[in-house]
């Protein structure tokens, strides 16, 4: 089986900081665990939900798409998807999805939470609550294994934003478009309500917003400092912030996170201290990692080559001077900055994620990035698809070499381990000799 | 006298296999043709604006191997094979698109054309994930945007009068194609499922008028004749995403099967709803373009009985079965599948899945697998 390939690692991480966080993720889920056993509401929500809002009702939440990078990570996601898999879920619709169908297959087939889940399992959640960002499968597999197997009340963020070519700064578009989405914002307010019989206090989501603002700041400022060479952190230390980055959002406990990672990151860079004794190449990653082997990354950098920077999760510029006095607005507007942020650096493929082909040409000129990696991430469309499309913009700017690594997000089926290896082993000799080679 | 067998389908055959010729010949005369993907946007526009509305295609089964210099294989390979279409020039034709926001995939299919093939002009229409007042309203505001692109392009003013008028022509021609639909639900059916795919699919590449006297053509031409199916066919419904292709229902006719209805986006989903246009024939677009189409992509409910229209429309038909033809890497259909398929078979509707890459490339193994249920559908009697 899969589960027993023994080229799976976990990653050893640069950063106490980044190393920190498996015990924020262990208290994470065991708090939503608590919350169901003392008979609390728990809901599971998708990414793009505002953990902002949820701290303000103070609602527990597990969040299916992290479980499924829990459980890739510890190599359960394998038995979840096959059973996903069994009741007709197709092997390349989103794996994490998948994993999560499994585990409410299991769930149900058991009558409780698998003794051998990970992290120990995410409770049965008494409401649902997802969006349309980025992707079809946020709203479609929670419809779906709702459908299948939950039944609880749900409710559907449906954030929309322009697309290619659109005007910005047109006041008119604009307009049409915060109009709905801040429609949508109150409309999950409404849903959590009822679902939990209180009211909105909006001086405390003000309060969780500048939390948010302050911890997507000091990220940003992580990533500012990143540029330095030697790399004083490198990519698998930033893919393992995702639970503070995503999910905690809005708590002091997330600010207070990463001031120590920006804190400890200047040191590193003040004190010249590397990933790698001998940093010889600088590989910028665009993708979801493959959560079942983050080991590759410490492969990479036994061949000399650092992850120094990646196009996933939270590279936004900071947004600044929003007024919080009303927090619903202010959600909106944020959003609408960030989307004219990619508009900025080229939306042809997507205005909600940065995705954008201008987005990894900047960042192979700022941060001197001598070869790129592509992750082809088999069931995740909305991230993979364009990537093709961005290497040929690349190619045509920038003498770079790019590779194209294939597997997935957390369907370790999908992992040929000497294929991979023996490519990223030819790419580095290509960007040792290559046009890309740093002076 | 009516026209029998072949005759009666030789023209829409013809236009179905060359579905572009008779755009390129308005074109050339001058007259503006604009290519739209799914069923979220509203021909009526464009023919009121004095346009010719297009719906893009694209070759199945033809190998994918420009695209792939752009895009990933692993999406949906309709809209790949679309792309390489435009990619080779053979949508050079068109002076414009309009692109729906109908999946992940679709939308960035606009930015890709856009930035690679860039058009005279350019349209996206976004469409919302959920049904709501506010949902509605917001996709009349994207009508109204798209209908102001469109006078701003055409150098026309789209009035209610003009508006009305082509929501009436396309309105007339899903009352023909009810009207046809309806001559299936006899026994043996009027018409084949081959028959009805290539006419609707010849209907969507020629003005709504042309279109018009097409199918007007093809109830003079069964007039009242029965149908010349073999009685001992089983009668199926073809649930699926896109078909632009009659190749699959071919396939299921040839094997014993009689498509008499179907459930998919060039087929009912695009002909069920005729909207009237009363006061406000911008509601009524967003009635029959948002609020009323059926599109998986969009979250109505999580109730497995959301399903229940097919069961209905099933039934009066009198179908056996339900065949589903599900393209490869399609989230919106795929995710439903469980749930459909589970309601479908509670509701005494055996189901059969096919998946495909829009290549028909494993007939084989499809044909077996179709004539295996066909008979198993046949031995229920």
């Amino acid at each position: 089986m899969s589960e027993e390939k023994s080229e799976f690692r976990k990653a050893v991480r640069s950063t106490e900081t980044a190393r920190s966080v498996n015990q924020i993720l262990m208290d994470w889920y065991s708090k939503s665990l608590l919350a169901s056993k003392e008979g609390r509401p728990v809901a599971w929500c998708m990414v793009g939900a505002p953990p902002e809002i949820l701290k303000v009702f103070d609602l527990d939440s597990s969040w299916p798409e992290n479980y499924g990078t829990a459980c890739a990570a510890r190599q359960m996601a394998v038995h979840y998807m096959q059973l996903a898999e069994g009741e007709g879920y197709s092997p390349d619709l989103c794996s994490y999805e998948r994993n999560a169908i499994g585990y409410c297959r299991e769930y149900l087939d058991i009558g409780g939470i698998p003794p051998d889940a990970p992290q120990g399992g995410m409770p049965w959640p008494a409401m649902l609550i997802t969006n349309s960002t980025v992707c079809d499968p946020r709203s479609k597999g929670f419809q779906a294994f709702n459908a299948h197997y939950l039944h609880v009340p749900m409710y559907t963020m449906d954030i929309q934003m322009p697309h290619y070519g659109a005007d910005m700064q047109d006041p008119k578009l604009k307009a049409h478009y915060l109009r709905y989405n801040i429609d949508q914002i109150w409309g999950l307010i409404r849903f959590l309500e009822e679902q939990t019989g209180t009211k909105l206090n909006e001086a405390a989501l003000s309060e969780a917003v500048a939390n948010s603002l302050a911890a997507q700041r000091l990220m940003w400022e992580v990533h500012e400092l990143r540029k330095a060479v030697p790399s004083p952190m490198p990519s698998e230390d930033q893919f393992s912030c995702i639970v503070p980055m995503l999910y905690m959002a809005g708590s002091r406990e997330a600010v207070d996170f990463f001031q120590k990672l920006h804190d400890e990151v200047r040191n590193r860079v003040e004190n010249r201290i590397g990933v790698i004794p001998e940093e010889k190449y600088r590989i910028l990653w665009v993708g979801i990692p493959p959560w079942f082997n983050m080991g590759i990354f410490n492969y990479l950098e036994s061949l000399g080559a650092v992850s120094a920077m990646e196009t996933t999760y939270y590279v936004h510029a900071p947004v600044a001077d929003v007024d919080l006095s009303r927090p619903v607005e202010a959600i909106a507007e944020i959003g609408w900055r960030k989307a004219s942020q990619v508009h900025t650096l080229g939306a042809e493929l997507s205005t909600e994620g940065l995705f954008s082909p201008g987005l990894v040409l900047k960042f192979v000129r700022e941060y001197a990035i001598d070869g790129v990696i592509f992750h082809r991430v088999l069931s995740c469309r909305a991230i993979s698809f364009g990537q093709a499309h961005t290497a040929r913009r690349l190619r045509e700017e920038l003498p770079v070499p790019v590779l194209f690594l294939e597997s997935d997000m957390a369907d370790p089926r999908t992992w040929s381990d000497s294929r991979i290896k023996g490519s990223i082993s030819a790419f580095l000799d290509i960007v040792d000799t290559g046009a890309g080679k740093r002076a | 006298m009516a026209l029998q067998g072949e005759e009666k389908s030789a023209q829409p055959a013809a236009l179905c296999d060359n579905r572009s010729e008779r755009a390129r010949e308005l074109a050339a005369q001058g007259k503006k043709i604009i290519g739209y993907l799914c069923g979220f946007v509203p021909p009526e526009l464009i023919t009121a604006a004095g346009m010719v509305p297009y719906r893009i295609t694209g070759v199945m089964g033809e190998p994918l191997v420009e695209a792939l210099d752009y895009f990933e294989p692993n999406a949906c390979n309709y809209v790949l094979n679309c792309f390489q279409q435009a990619i080779k020039g053979r949508y050079d034709f068109l002076d414009g698109i309009v692109i729906p926001h109908a999946c992940d995939t679709v939308q960035r299919l606009y930015g890709l054309w856009k930035f690679w093939k860039p058009p005279a002009y350019a349209h996206f229409l976004n469409v919302p994930t959920t049904v709501s007042p506010a949902s509605i309203r917001f996709f009349r505001e994207e009508l109204e945007m798209l209908k102001e692109s469109l006078e701003s392009f055409g150098g026309v003013e789209i009035t209610d009068q003009r508006l009305k008028e082509a929501l009436s022509l396309h309105n007339e021609n899903r009352r023909l194609v009810a009207e046809l639909y309806g001559m299936r639900k006899e026994h043996p059916p009027a018409l084949t499922g081959g028959e009805m795919t290539r006419l609707l699919v010849a209907g969507a590449g020629i003005p709504a008028d042309e279109f018009h006297s097409l199918l007007k053509e093809m109830l003079r031409s069964i007039g009242g004749n029965a149908g010349s199916v073999d009685e001992k066919k089983a009668r199926v419904l073809l649930y699926g995403c896109v078909m632009d292709d009659a190749g699959l229902v071919d396939l299921i006719e040839a094997g014993g099967g009689s498509v008499v209805l179907d459930d998919t986006c060039i087929g009912t989903r695009s002909f069920g709803t005729a909207g009237d246009a009363g006061d406000d024939p911008m509601e009524a677009l967003c009635r029959m373009y948002f609020a009323d189409f059926l599109c998986p992509k969009v979250v109505r409910s999580c109730d497995e009985e959301r399903f229940e229209y097919l069961v209905q429309m099933a039934r009066e038909y009198r179908v056996k079965g339900v065949i589903g033809y599900f393209m490869a890497w399609c989230d919106p259909h795929k995710f439903d599948q469980p749930v459909l398929r589970n309601y479908l078979e509670k509701a005494g509707l055996p189901f059969l899945a096919l998946e495909d890459d829009y290549t028909l490339s494993s007939s084989g193994a499809m044909q077996n697998r179709v004539q295996a249920f066909l008979e198993m559908l046949q031995q229920k009697d």
